[in-house]
């Protein structure tokens, strides 16, 4: 059984719901926000769910081999530079506008 | 020696010199003279060079191959013997003064660049005539020869009366070039070679079949007789004459006419052989000559006169060779050649003077006028009267002689024909040169060096020519060509008086004629002669004949063919619309029929179309439309909403991974 | 107390601070707020790095992201009129909004009330709003004192202050139903354990394996960094003669 570890502390489940509640609550706040920026934020609670969950695997299926670190720190970096570029178009579309509301950019639509 | 290596230039010189001339250098008038005159003298060089070679003996033969057919080859070859070179000679001598002459008298003929390149290419043909080895070569020359001729005597082909005498006489000799063709071929085709040296070999071996050879021997000389003017082919003759004066001189007075004896004396085994045939060529050139002799006589042109002269002479040649001398011929041949063109020179140069007439009565008393000519004139009458102008007798009486020989009623003959020559040559040149000139004749003088110089250098040849058999030079000839020249010094003696009786009366021709009171027989019988003795009758009933002919078989065409014609048509046209009617009514009203069914099969799959298909179809597109504009809502053109279609697929796959654990 | 049952605690703690304060996030009516919130997560997570034995990353997880949502909270500061949610907040007690201030509003489902002349207040149009109720937190029309707007202000007004949109049920649901998802499928998939503990300095290993297996990586990272700081400062600088250019030659979007 995964819920425990053999010394009694939370084995490799608890970690793992954790990081599916979080990746539930980032879908919703992606789906819900009104604001670009909240959107951002929220896809970084996503990737920080995901986060969790490829270190709580790597404690408990491969703690040898720390190849997964590797992978946590480039899947950091990467977020960092997507979330400069968004900030620079919702900028963008901030002076355009006035606002970053996403549910007025209907322009779309014909 | 060059003379055998060489003799083949020859005829090829002028060849070319035609072919430069046709292919364009014929514009300039003097080039082309100057080219003609120079192939000629070229010429003129190897034959005399040739002949050397040949009287030392030596023989060669060129050949070029032409066709292979039906197993036998024909080729195209050249031979140097006694008899070509002697003849070659003889041509190329005469031909290149003629040339010389041509280039003077044709001097302010704008087209005589075109005369020349057809001289040069007659000189040419004739040459290779004479020197052909092969029956096929001696053919084709022979047509050529026929060619060049109908262009020279039409070479004035603007005015009326050249192209109609070119035509004439072009269809007379082919007429007898057919029968030449046939026997040649019947020749070629027995022996198996066109090669004259193998035919006569083979013919003198008796290898062909008496018969067939005799006919051989008749088709041959029918050919000879047409380029020879003989009977029946005769009436070309003296309307040949409305070519220009070298072509009469050269063509038809020492050459082409000489072909036909050529012809026979080259192929004389053959005839000597068909013996019946030589009788048959003796009393042909008998009845020719005497002919010709009686309508010279009564005739009022002078070249037409000189024309039926030719004839004439050329028919005692004949009488020579059928007689059964063949050196007879050849000597009168090689002696005729010479002053007859002389006298055609001559006659060139007087209608020259006289304004381009060249009747008699337009002539007289122009000896004082023109002396030089009328030496010349005189010097080839008289030889060709009989007179003994060298030492030597020009040849007749060895004609007579072998006649004598042959025949007692052949000798006669030929002796009123000699007699009738003597009268006429003595007529002509007095008519001409004698007693008070006429009006244009009052402004006559000597024509030009260009003339003069030929008819005089020719007119001295001509007692050199005489001597060609002479005894003094030890009988060149004879060796030449072998055998002896028959010589009966009786004949010889009666043909002396009869020469000088017949030149006497024909001098005295300017003062008897006239006084036809005198000779009133002469008048009924001149037009017979001047009708040839009835052959220009002959010929114009055949002519009518023919044309006559020709109506009746159009009339005949016209009945029978065309009212056959009709009728059927009309057949065929009540047979087609009786069809029609058939087809209306029976066909059309069973179309009518299959029509109305086939409309109503339509309607009915029409109204099935309309109702069942097009309703289908339009509900199918109107449900298309109503669905994608259904579709087209979930564009709404919000980020939100978009995002949340994204999610919803991401979840869709979740919820799939969520089966398949489920499932495991 | 047994290591185990102290790690649990910690563990409870530090996951309950993590999800409340990313609910936080979304529900909140401030931006200022919510980049705050986040940054707590973020540190919560650190500290459940450290309890997996990756002190590395959880070091790395500080660094990176707390100073990120630095950065984006300046830029909410930047763009909000009310960042720190003050004016909501008195709004809401003026009018006495059902629901704390904190909280955000949300966009009203229903069609827009008619236009009505000023003064004039009906109730029967009021009561034709249907706002939904959820209950993270919401208005019920009826109960609002009307001062001295109309509906249709009022409508407007929310229509404007709304922090979320009107996807809200449909982004609920769908959350909801992937974090079950989610969670059935970690339950159910078997997976194979190693009961080891890790034993080596990350920091000395995890160095080396970026410089030898995962140079590529390595560069690319650095590459996409030089990227996205020319792409950054590309989209963000401002026209130069933004101010002098007469409004006709200015063309939209368009960067010097």
């Amino acid at each position: 059984m995964s819920w425990f570890t053999s010394s009694g502390g939370p084995g490799l489940l608890p970690y793992l719901l954790v990081g599916a509640i979080l990746f539930g609550i980032g879908v919703t706040g992606v789906l819900s926000q009104r604001n670009s920026l909240m959107i951002l934020m929220s896809i970084e609670i996503i990737i920080n769910a995901a986060i969790l969950t490829l270190v709580a695997f790597w404690r408990f299926v491969r703690p040898d081999q720390f190849d997964a670190q590797v992978f946590v720190i480039i899947i950091v970096t990467i977020a960092a530079v997507e979330m400069a570029s968004g900030l620079g178009l919702v900028l963008m579309v901030f002076r355009q506008r006035g606002n970053a509301n996403v549910d007025e950019a209907k322009e779309l639509k014909q | 020696m060059i003379g055998v290596q060489v003799f083949w230039l020859a005829p090829l010189l002028p060849l070319v010199a035609f072919g430069l001339l046709a292919l364009g250098l014929s514009r300039s008038g003097r080039l082309a003279s100057a080219l003609a005159v120079l192939a000629m003298g070229g010429s003129t060089i190897v034959s005399v060079l040739g002949l050397v070679a040949a009287a030392q003996g030596m023989r060669a033969t060129v050949s070029l191959p032409w066709l292979s057919v039906g197993g036998r080859s024909l080729t195209l070859a050249l031979w140097l013997d006694p008899l070509s070179a002697l003849i070659a000679t003889l041509v190329s001598v005469i031909g290149f003064i003629v040339f010389v002459y041509a280039a003077s008298y044709m001097a302010e003929e704008p087209l005589r660049g075109r005369f020349f390149a057809e001289f040069s290419l007659f000189a040419g043909s004739m040459l290779t005539l004479v020197l052909a080895a092969d029956l096929i070569t001696l053919f084709l020359a022979w047509e050529l020869v026929g060619i060049c001729s109908y262009l020279l005597i039409g070479f004035w082909f603007e005015r009326d009366a050249p192209p109609i005498a070119a035509t004439k006489a072009f269809f007379t000799t082919r007429l007898a070039d057919l029968l030449l063709l046939v026997g040649v071929l019947l020749l070629v085709g027995t022996v198996g070679t066109g090669r004259i040296a193998p035919i006569l070999s083979a013919v003198t071996g008796g290898k062909i079949a008496s018969n067939l050879l005799l006919f051989i021997a008749l088709l041959l000389f029918a050919g000879a007789a047409g380029k020879s003017a003989q009977v029946p082919f005769q009436g070309w003759l003296p309307d040949a004459m409305a070519g220009p004066t070298p072509v009469s001189a050269f063509l038809h007075s020492a050459t082409m006419v000489a072909a036909g004896v050529f012809l026979v004396a080259r192929l004389y085994p053959l005839f000597l052989v068909a013996t019946p045939a030589l009788q048959i060529i003796a009393w042909v050139g008998v009845l020719t000559s005497l002919l010709g002799g009686a309508a010279a006589l009564v005739e009022t042109d002078l070249k037409r006169t000189l024309a039926y002269s030719t004839m004439s002479q050329v028919g005692l040649m004949f009488v020579g060779l059928g007689s059964g001398s063949l050196l007879a011929g050849v000597l009168l041949l090689v002696v005729q050649a010479l002053y007859k063109s002389t006298l055609f020179l001559a006659a060139g140069a007087v209608d020259r003077a006289v304004e381009e007439n060249t009747t008699f009565m337009y002539m007289g008393g122009l000896l004082r006028r023109m002396p030089f000519t009328a030496f010349a004139f005189a010097l080839s009458a008289a030889a060709l009267a009989g007179l003994p102008v060298t030492l030597a007798f020009p040849a007749k009486d060895a004609i007579l002689a072998a006649a004598w020989y042959a025949n007692i009623s052949l000798f006669s003959a030929a002796l009123v024909a000699s007699l009738l020559s003597a009268l006429y040559s003595a007529r002509a040149f007095s008519l001409v040169f004698l007693g008070m000139p006429s009006p244009t004749a009052q402004n006559a003088h000597e024509p030009k060096h260009g003339l003069l110089v030929p008819i005089l250098s020719l007119a001295l040849l001509v007692p050199l020519g005489l001597l060609v058999n002479a005894a003094v030079l030890g009988h060149p000839l004879s060796r030449l060509l072998g055998g002896t020249v028959p010589d009966v010094p009786m004949v010889t003696g009666v043909t002396l008086v009869l020469a000088i009786i017949g030149v006497v009366i024909g001098i005295g021709a300017r003062f008897i004629w006239p006084r036809a009171l005198v000779w009133p027989s002469l008048q009924t019988i001149g037009p017979i002669f001047a009708g040839e003795f009835g052959f220009k009758v002959l010929y114009r009933l055949v002519s009518h004949g023919g044309l006559g002919a020709v109506r009746i078989a159009n009339i005949v065409d016209h009945a029978l063919f065309d009212t056959l014609n009709s009728w059927a048509i009309r057949g065929l046209l009540a047979f087609v619309r009786a069809c029609a009617e058939i087809d209306r009514t029976l066909f059309d009203a069973f179309a009518g029929v299959v029509v109305r069914v086939m409309m109503t099969v339509v309607r009915a799959s029409g109204r099935i179309d309309l109702r069942g298909f097009d309703t289908t179809v339009r509900d199918v597109g109107q449900g298309i439309l109503t669905f994608s504009q259904r579709v087209r809502g979930l564009q709404t053109g919000r980020i939100e909403n978009y995002l949340l279609f994204v999610f919803m697929w991401g979840v869709g796959v979740l919820a799939l991974a969520v089966l398949v654990a489920l499932l495991r | 107390m047994s290591s185990g049952l102290i790690e649990w605690l910690i563990f409870l703690s530090l996951a309950m601070i993590a999800i409340v304060t990313a609910a936080g996030m979304i529900i909140t009516m401030s931006m200022y707020r919510a980049g705050l919130a986040l940054m707590a997560s973020f540190v919560a997570l650190a500290g459940l790095f450290i309890l997996l034995n990756a002190d590395l990353l959880a070091a790395i997880q500080v660094m990176m992201n707390v100073g990120g949502m630095l950065v984006m909270v300046l830029f909410m500061v930047m763009m909000m009129m009310d960042p720190g949610g003050e004016m909501m907040w008195g709004m809401k007690r003026d009018m006495h909004m059902r629901g704390p201030g904190a909280l955000s509003m949300h966009m009203p489902s229903g069609p827009p009330p008619p236009e009505e002349q000023e003064g004039q207040l009906d109730a029967g149009a009021m009561s034709d709003m249907d706002v939904q109720e959820t209950e993270v937190g919401g208005h019920d029309m009826s109960d609002m004192e009307m001062g001295s707007m109309t509906p249709r202000q009022n409508y407007t007004m929310m229509v404007d202050m709304a922090m979320s949109t009107a996807q809200l049920p449909w982004a609920i649901v769908l959350g909801v139903v992937s974090a079950l998802l989610l969670v059935i499928l970690l339950i159910l998939t078997p997976w194979p354990l190693a009961g080891i503990a890790p034993t080596q300095d990350a920091s000395r290993v995890v160095g080396e394996l970026l410089l030898s297996r995962y140079m590529i990586a390595f560069e690319g990272a650095a590459l996409l960094i030089l990227a996205g700081i020319a792409g950054a400062v590309l989209l963000a600088k401002r026209e130069r003669s933004r101010v002098q250019t007469p409004p006709e030659t200015k063309q939209r979007g368009e960067q010097p």
